[in-house]
């Protein structure tokens, strides 16, 4: 069997971090651009390109709403993000000696 | 050689998958509420509250029945304070379904004691004698949180909050068989021990998941 392809999306440390927190979030929640960065400890620069190419790819669903006034950006992984964690997450597992998938 | 970019790097697929657990473990944590602290601090508040009822009641009564109602009221303010800190800490910048089911969650717990303390009311208009109110004010608390922490446990999937509401539930019935002055004391030991014991248990899952 040949190994399985990695996701080039997330196979970059940055953009596993942001993608495997935004998966701790149930499905039909969203996080605000701040307590994502928070949780990531990412300067907002980094994040934002990061975030981006996880938009291109549509794993990422970018919302910009006005709370008391102020922008606020939100941050949901897609049904297609979810699943592309999940199958990246299984790869990494397959590719590792010694592990298999947890069933 | 020039220093790869992140992208054009191609990472180690074990340190990769320690990144995912580690990342995905501390968003949890981060993003849960810490509901031991909750049962900590409501364990508190119901043995050591109840515990003073219990102590008031004796025949050789050791404080008064206001300074034990005082003792109550003032840690249930506390462990409701708890709760707000812990459930706000969690829920800061997240949107969308579980804040929506967070506020409806949050208005059934308003909703029934605000509709507890009207039943009790209408139930001291209609005539009920002060001792049977006094027992009816342990018996409802119980049924109430007991209730609502089996609907929070099946919407959360939570088995500790899920037992622990059956527990205080059956804990409800006991004070009510018990009778005063012995109900004081079955809350207190049952009641506030129970919470305790929910958060040890929480404490230790926490531990063994690291």
């Amino acid at each position: 069997m040949s190994p399985p392809e990695l996701d080039a999306v997330i196979h970059a440390e940055a953009r596993l971090r942001v993608t495997a927190t935004l998966a701790a979030l149930g499905v039909g929640d969203r996080l605000s651009f701040p307590r994502l960065q928070s949780l990531l400890k990412m300067t907002s620069g980094n994040l934002s390109t990061h975030l981006r190419k996880l938009e291109d790819a549509g794993y990422v669903v970018v919302t910009k709403v006005h709370e008391d006034r102020k922008p606020t950006t939100y941050l949901e992984l897609t049904m297609t993000g979810r699943s592309a964690y999940a199958a990246y997450v299984d790869a990494l597992r397959d590719l590792v000696p010694g592990l298999s998938r947890p069933s | 050689m020039a220093r790869p970019v992140d992208d054009l790097e191609t990472p180690d697929p074990r340190s990769m998958l320690a990144v995912a657990d580690e990342q995905s473990r501390h968003a949890r944590n981060e993003l849960h509420p810490r509901t031991e602290l909750m049962y900590l601090a409501w364990g508190v508040a119901w043995l050591v509250g109840f515990g003073a009822f219990a102590a008031a009641e004796r025949t050789d009564p050791m404080v008064s029945r206001s300074i034990a109602g005082l003792t109550l009221g003032v840690l249930c303010a506390a462990a409701a304070t708890v709760t707000i800190l812990v459930v706000r800490r969690a829920a800061a910048g997240v949107q969308g379904t579980s804040s929506r089911l967070g506020i409806l969650y949050g208005g059934s717990w308003l909703l029934g004691f605000g509709a507890m303390a009207a039943i009790m009311g209408g139930l001291d208009h209609s005539g009920l004698p002060e001792r049977a109110l006094d027992l009816l004010s342990v018996v409802l608390p119980c049924l109430i949180v007991g209730l609502l922490y089996m609907g929070g446990g099946a919407i959360w999937q939570q088995p500790t909050q899920f037992a622990l509401g059956g527990w205080l539930a059956v804990t409800g019935a006991a004070v009510a068989w018990a009778g005063l002055p012995e109900a004081y004391l079955v809350a207190a030991l049952a009641g506030g021990g129970g919470l305790l014991v929910g958060a040890l248990v929480e404490m230790l899952q926490e531990g063994t998941r690291g």
